[in-house]
């Protein structure tokens, strides 16, 4: 298995050209997927198959590749639980992945991205907040946080993992509420599902 | 409390506690210094199912996605707080010169660690080549900052006038900021040049998409080759079409040279003022409206005062850093 730290370069293109699009996979894995198949699963699983292969510079759409990869879980999947299903199986073809993705799109993406993270950091507790923008903003170390603030290293870890909860939890729920934007745009043609 | 605060409490679902586990175990990572025990526990832990793998390069990305940490420090122009955050009396003004983050698509300034500037002085032009394949022309009394990440070429325009040309194969993706203004191309031949909040661009081949970071809901302008267009605090105020003789005389800077088809002596001196550090002074009126037609070198003032001085009757003398003409 791999080591536990993924190199930089990899993870900073992960957060830059996969993380923006998770909200819009979400929606499309919870009509796609089957109800036995937990939507947080297969993002976890794409998230370890992306981190997993080679070079991503040579990628050219993170959102097209994500959605691939999100794709070919859902699709192992039903292979596996040999499940007959038409609708779900139709509307997985019929989904209209843009390889060469518009600028606007991933542009779009990314400040959504940008709202959504300022608006977390403003939901923060005030130690918390306090804490991470030292961390982020800063850029100080745990140590030297610690030391600032006159507060154990254990209590900074702590801090940066509470908020990160909050992160990844509201990167989850962000893909709940439909974007207004994407909805207009002539490329997004999906099927609406009825659950 | 906020109902979400409730809802993280109760966590039930397996992908819950995986999503928790990898958060503290990307936490403790950020922290740094693993024993050795511990590295053995994350390692197994992570071994044992991809969706923990997966889900802690998810926390980790995310993490990395808050990074809006600068190596120079220089403040930013604009600092992105609401109310609530600037209110933060507990860090003591520790906010004062943060850098904004993630801005227009890209990552731009929270990059800085791996930014490198250029910049010019008089009547230096300067070519670089970057790895993602564009070539860059800087013009004299210029400066970028530049840095290829995450497959992209990210240019920074700071002052005076850059040309890019990616047309000679396949390049990673450019995207140019300048104030408020951006700019994204993957395979065209233009330049930008920049004055405060004042950028012109000329396009000779290719498409450029431009748009104001600051606004969410417009369309991007499109430009294209043969198009030249005048941008205030990344608005639009002048689009015009080029034939092939302006787009040549448009880059006659990059050989060092000024192009003029019946521009005045005035606007003449007046650019070869910014690119030197002698300065011409004219003194007459009349000889300042004349139209000249040629190309001259622009680090060399005194053969341009000789041309003028053949052609106008004109009489040039030294005085210190200026050359006065009348």
């Amino acid at each position: 298995m791999d080591a536990p730290r993924i190199d930089r370069r990899s993870l900073d293109w992960i957060s830059r050209e996969i993380l923006p699009h998770e909200g819009e996979v979400r929606r499309w894995a919870r009509r796609a997927a089957p109800p036995e198949l937990d939507v947080n699963d297969v993002i976890q699983e794409a998230y370890s198959r992306i981190a997993r292969m080679g070079d991503p510079v040579a990628v050219r759409s993170g959102r097209a590749y994500f959605f691939t990869v999100a794709r070919n879980i859902v699709r192992e999947h039903f292979r596996r639980e040999r499940v007959v299903r038409i609708e779900p199986l139709a509307e997985m073809d019929q989904l209209n992945i843009l390889d060469d993705e518009p600028s606007a799109e991933r542009a779009f993406a990314a400040r959504q991205q940008f709202r959504l993270v300022w608006r977390l950091i403003d939901q923060l507790p005030d130690r918390c907040r306090g804490i991470f923008l030292l961390r982020k903003v800063e850029g100080l170390s745990q140590r030297e946080i610690a030391e600032r603030v006159g507060v154990s290293e254990n209590v900074v870890e702590k801090q940066i993992a509470l908020g990160l909860k909050r992160l990844l939890k509201l990167m989850a729920e962000e893909a709940a509420a439909p974007v207004a934007h994407a909805a207009e745009r002539p490329e997004n043609h999906e099927r609406q599902v009825e659950r | 409390m906020p109902l979400n605060v409730l809802r993280i409490m109760s966590v039930k679902s397996s992908a819950d506690r995986i999503e928790h586990r990898a958060a503290d175990w990307a936490a403790r990572l950020d922290r740094g210094g693993l024993t050795g025990a511990e590295q053995v526990t994350l390692a197994s832990w992570l071994a044992a199912d991809t969706r923990h793998h997966g889900a802690f390069v998810r926390a980790q990305a995310a993490l990395a996605l808050l990074d809006c940490v600068r190596e120079d420090r220089q403040p930013a122009p604009r600092v992105r707080f609401s109310p609530a955050t600037s209110r933060r009396a507990l860090l003591g003004g520790a906010l004062a010169g943060a850098a904004a983050c993630a801005v227009g698509g890209v990552v731009m300034l929270g990059e800085g660690r791996r930014f490198q500037t250029f910049a010019t002085g008089a009547g230096e032009i300067r070519r670089l080549a970057f790895p993602g394949g564009a070539e860059l022309v800087l013009d004299a009394r210029s400066r970028v900052r530049a840095a290829l990440a995450g497959g992209r070429q990210l240019v920074s325009l700071e002052a005076g006038r850059v040309s890019f040309d990616m047309r000679r194969g396949p390049t990673a993706p450019l995207t140019v900021e300048a104030g408020d203004l951006r700019l994204q191309s993957s395979r065209a031949a233009f330049s930008a040049a920049r004055e405060a909040e004042k950028v012109d661009l000329v396009i000779a081949e290719g498409r450029v998409e431009a748009w104001n970071q600051d606004q969410e809901a417009v369309d991007h302008l499109v430009l294209r080759g043969g198009e030249e267009a005048t941008l205030m605090r990344a608005s639009l105020v002048r689009r015009a079409s080029l034939t092939s003789d302006d787009l040549a005389r448009a880059e006659a800077w990059k050989s060092g040279r000024l192009a003029l088809d019946g521009e005045s002596v005035a606007y003449a001196v007046a650019v070869f003022n910014r690119y030197n550090d002698t300065q011409i002074v004219i003194t007459s009126p009349a000889l300042e409206q004349q139209a000249l037609v040629g190309y001259f070198y622009l680090n060399d003032p005194a053969g341009f005062v000789a041309a003028l001085e053949a052609s106008f009757d004109a009489r040039a003398r030294r005085s210190g850093a200026r050359i006065v003409v009348g």
